[in-house]
């Protein structure tokens, strides 16, 4: 085809568009008494089809900011915490954690509890059951590593475990033992 | 653009995140000048990679022995330092009992080359053990040289960390039982140490009286 005859066919086209049409009066309220019969859906349905649609959300780099700011801090002031509250629960439910049994021979005590850094080092985190041969126990579900811990008796006398290695550095005046979970 | 500028504010929040989490467990704990100082050292370890966890006790167990602020602060240095120079052999896949371990083999002596020595002889796995064996091996002592090449020894001819630890406690055994530490570390691991005995043959005839492992 050439140009004169490209040219007039998009004339034709463009009259053919141009040209109006007339449409029976009684269609425009044909098609609203359709619409009518069929009503609006229902709540339920247009809820369910809003979140089944793909939405745009618009924010400027700015508001992001802004927003990621609001929900850090909010997750930071929030009293709810993730992880470890106390230093002993989630190595409970770690399923490599074992259960070490710890004890000491001390007849003449009124108390004993457990302190280390599998329990941050709480004074009352882990207290011991006495035996009724005199002996104090405790156990504590520990994951594979190597942990530091002391017993507190009578609520401040600091004791090592006479049957397990010291620690070999005493950063704070006292001596600890330690305990080695290994990989099995 | 968008990505960038969110990834932008949580670097920028990530560590207030971080510091908001601990402050509830140190605030209960600690006083206030070792609050703040725990706050900086804590904001250095996430940028550098380093764990808290190990950090966040050792201020815990200096709070709980009633020690003052600068010996609290000093040790949560000093450990962070050692678990620096750890992971800078280890590599940023190292644990935090790994790190905190190879920390005090450092501290017990062991020098950068005994570290690199052990990544080398347990390629992948977890050294948590074979430093604590060390470390506990010159707690009651052995030379840290002799306890480097010892644990080294053992670690490479592919010992677990239950035979590491039997020969930890054989060798305790044999020092309760009068033994020199030294000379017991090497008969029991059958590797010799860089220094002859110094005992002669008196020693090394208890020695071998000894239960053999």
């Amino acid at each position: 085809m050439n140009e004169s005859g490209h040219n007039g066919l998009v004339e034709r086209v463009a009259h053919e568009l141009k040209r109006s049409i007339k449409i029976d009066p009684s269609f425009d309220e044909s098609v609203m008494a359709e619409v009518r019969r069929h009503g609006k859906p229902a709540m339920w349905v247009r809820v369910i089809a809003w979140w089944r649609r793909p939405q745009q959300l618009s924010l400027s780099p700015l508001s992001m900011a802004a927003s990621a700011a609001v929900l850090i801090l909010a997750v930071a002031v929030s009293p709810v915490r993730f992880g470890n509250p106390d230093g002993v629960e989630p190595i409970a439910e770690d399923p490599a954690a074992r259960v070490i049994r710890f004890e000491l021979d001390a007849p003449r005590a009124s108390s004993v509890t457990l302190s280390g850094d599998f329990n941050d080092w709480d004074l009352e985190a882990t207290p011991m059951t006495r035996t009724s041969s005199g002996e104090w126990v405790t156990t504590v579900k520990l994951v594979p590593g190597r942990y530091e811990y002391t017993f507190v008796v009578d609520g401040d006398k600091w004791v090592p475990d006479p049957a397990a290695p010291p620690s070999l550095f005493d950063d704070f005046g006292g001596t600890s033992s330690t305990i080695t979970v290994p990989e099995v | 653009m968008k990505l960038a500028s969110v990834a932008t504010a949580i670097a920028l929040l990530s560590p207030a995140l971080l510091t908001a989490q601990v402050d509830q467990r140190l605030a209960e704990r600690v006083d206030g000048p070792t609050l703040e100082v725990m706050t900086v050292i804590l904001r250095q370890a996430a940028r550098v990679g380093l764990p808290s966890e190990p950090l966040i006790d050792k201020a815990l167990e200096g709070s709980s022995r009633g020690a003052p602020h600068d010996m609290i602060v000093a040790a949560v240095r000093r450990l962070f330092d050692g678990m620096n120079t750890v992971r800078s052999v280890l590599g940023p896949g190292a644990g935090a009992s790994e790190l905190n371990a190879g920390a005090l083999a450092l501290r017990a002596g062991a020098d950068v080359e005994a570290i690199e020595g052990l990544k080398l002889a347990r390629p992948g796995g977890d050294l948590t053990t074979p430093f604590g064996v060390l470390v506990d091996l010159v707690a009651i002592g052995v030379p840290a040289e002799d306890a480097g090449v010892i644990v080294y020894g053992l670690t490479e001819k592919g010992h677990t960390d239950v035979q590491l630890l039997e020969l930890q406690r054989q060798v305790v055994n044999d020092v309760i039982n009068g033994y020199p530490p030294m000379i017991a570390a090497s008969v029991r691991s059958g590797i010799p140490t860089a220094a002859p005995p110094p005992f002669g043959d008196v020693v090394a005839e208890g020695v071998s009286a000894a239960p053999q492992p």
